[in-house]
């Protein structure tokens, strides 16, 4: 080996093995570091602006929360406020400002609810009345339990009380997490879809890598095989003093995704060459703006066969300020409450604590980092 | 405070796991025995949220307890009328025992189940789920307290809340 040889090899090597040691520790650090502000911030008093836009429609939940029993919410949709919340410990206040918001809340089988604390009022005509009315027992689970991707958009108020144990969720359907790197070989600002952190600012993002599509032929069960939401997921978290300011994700196929989920529709239909042929047909006709909204189609066509959720595209956005301030939750009064029954609501009214606290593994972590 | 026979068995095995139980090797050698003294008067009002507070007898109890890391305990029933609603359980540490380390702690919580952190308050509070119970444990100062509340209890965030006041 000449020396000129040797020298080549040993640089790379050492390029190679430096590369190898900022890829592990650094996302491992970044990830511990991510985890640890998504805890430290999940149980601070704060307030909220929680925005997500599907399917054309932007639905926003304002609020404020005092502790893990204590908050205030209210649900805007398409710009019209639809509904308030407020809870205090076992307590639950609901108002729906839209009439028709009743309907789309209402439990399984509720009818009209129960009698409220006036005669022959029962709670959906109060709620349809715009009242407020008042559970003193009503209050819905402290905080969710399993996985939140399969519920999503059922209730945009728990979606957003949700919001940080959900990216700590998605922590383990990502790739990896690492810090923003504009210097990074692999970040591409035009796949970018988030805002990047000002220089001084103090705000460090957390990036959560996509991971890449699986493969047919090497999936074990057919379920391994099927593309999820986390193979359309671009999520960032952005921290600033130890403290989650903002969380921003996107579901949809765009740009590399879009180009990586057509390679994989391909393979993934290459023994049906009639449905194959089907997809490239319908594909050439696809204006590039419904481009996401074609590819999210046909994966949700896909799972639907395969007995799976669909994916929710979506781009979501959540905002945290007065983070650990002094915070009070004020209780609606005066005679526009009346007494009533909420388990008419779906995920509202007094139960037994069953379903609250059926402990996930992400849970009993959570003790072990409390500490 | 009046003392009552009837403290449900479910009370009774949460308290007797965490008085009793050993966690680590740090602690009292083993064949060491240490006697648990009856805390007494740990502050409670005579009614929370309309239970009436009574004080139970935990003697026969605390006589079967070895290498404990408490030194005395009390026992706290709520009662709605004849109902029993709720239990609550005042533990003080011993000395000896690194009750201010996260993880002693979390051991201790761990004995009694896995649990979700919330914070109430000002508190930090470990909740979890017994046989139709919940369970609510935090720590004070050199004290433990360890809520178990009947699952159809219609407040058990609001008595928790009210609990989480008692300085003993």
């Amino acid at each position: 080996m000449t020396g000129r040889h040797h020298l080549l090899l040993t640089l790379m090597a050492t390029v190679v093995g430096a590369a190898v040691l900022a890829g592990c520790g650094g996302g491992e650090d970044a990830e511990a570091e991510l985890r640890q502000a998504l805890r430290r911030t999940e149980h601070l008093a704060h307030r909220f602006v929680y925005q997500e836009v599907h399917d054309g429609v932007t639905t926003v939940v304002e609020g404020e929360v005092e502790d893990d029993f204590r908050y205030r919410a209210r649900l805007t949709r398409g710009g019209r406020p639809v509904l308030d919340e407020v809870v205090v410990d076992d307590e639950l206040w609901m108002r729906f400002t839209q009439p028709e918001g009743v309907r789309a809340m209402l439990a399984s089988g509720a009818g009209r609810g129960e009698e409220t604390a006036i005669e022959g009022v029962r709670v959906v005509d109060a709620l349809e009345a715009r009242r407020w009315v008042h559970d003193p027992h009503g209050a819905p689970p402290v905080l969710r339990t399993g996985d939140i991707n399969e519920s999503l958009g059922e209730d945009p108020i728990r979606d957003a009380r949700s919001v940080l144990r959900y990216a700590e969720q998605m922590i383990s359907r990502a790739a990896a997490i690492t810090r923003y790197n504009p210097e990074s070989l692999d970040y591409r600002p035009s796949e970018d879809p988030f805002p990047t952190p000002e220089d001084g600012s103090g705000v460090i993002r957390y990036d959560y890598v996509t991971p890449w599509f699986p493969r047919a032929d090497q999936a074990t069960a057919a379920s391994e095989a099927i593309a999820g939401p986390h193979h359309f997921r671009k999520m960032s978290v952005y921290v600033k003093d130890g403290v989650v300011i903002r969380v921003m994700e996107q579901i949809a196929a765009t740009g590399e995704i879009a180009e990586n989920f057509v390679r994989y529709i391909r393979t993934f239909l290459d023994s049906d060459r009639e449905t194959l042929a089907q997809f490239e047909q319908a594909l050439e006709g696809v204006p590039e703006h419904q481009l996401s909204e074609f590819l999210i189609t046909s994966v949700n066509h896909l799972r639907q066969t395969m007995g799976e959720d669909p994916v929710r595209a979506r781009t979501v956005s959540y905002e945290l300020v007065d983070v650990g301030d002094a915070i009070s939750v004020e209780r609606p009064t005066g005679d526009d409450v009346i007494q009533g029954d909420l388990s008419a609501i779906r995920g509202r009214g007094f139960r037994t604590l069953a379903d609250e606290h059926r402990v996930t593994e992400t849970e009993v972590a959570a003790v072990d980092a409390e500490g | 405070m009046t003392a009552r026979i009837r403290v449900p068995l479910v009370a009774v095995l949460v308290a007797a796991a965490v008085v009793l139980a050993a966690c680590g090797d740090d602690g009292p050698a083993a064949g060491e025995e240490r006697r648990i003294a009856h805390l007494a008067d740990a502050a409670l009002p005579g009614e929370v949220l309309g239970l009436t507070v009574g004080e139970e007898d935990v003697a026969s109890l605390l006589a079967q307890a070895r290498r404990p890391y408490v030194e005395a305990v009390g026992l706290y029933s709520f009662r709605d009328g004849d109902l029993l609603q709720a239990t609550l359980q005042v533990s003080r540490f011993a000395d000896d025992a690194d009750h201010t380390s996260g993880e002693f702690r979390r051991a201790i919580v761990n004995r009694i189940g896995t649990a979700q952190v919330h914070r109430v308050g000002e508190h930090t509070v470990w909740i979890t789920r017994g046989r139709q119970q919940q369970i609510s444990v935090w720590f004070d100062d050199a004290h433990m307290f360890v809520l178990s509340v009947r699952e159809d209890y219609p407040r058990p965030r609001a008595l928790l809340r009210a609990l989480l006041e008692v300085k003993p």
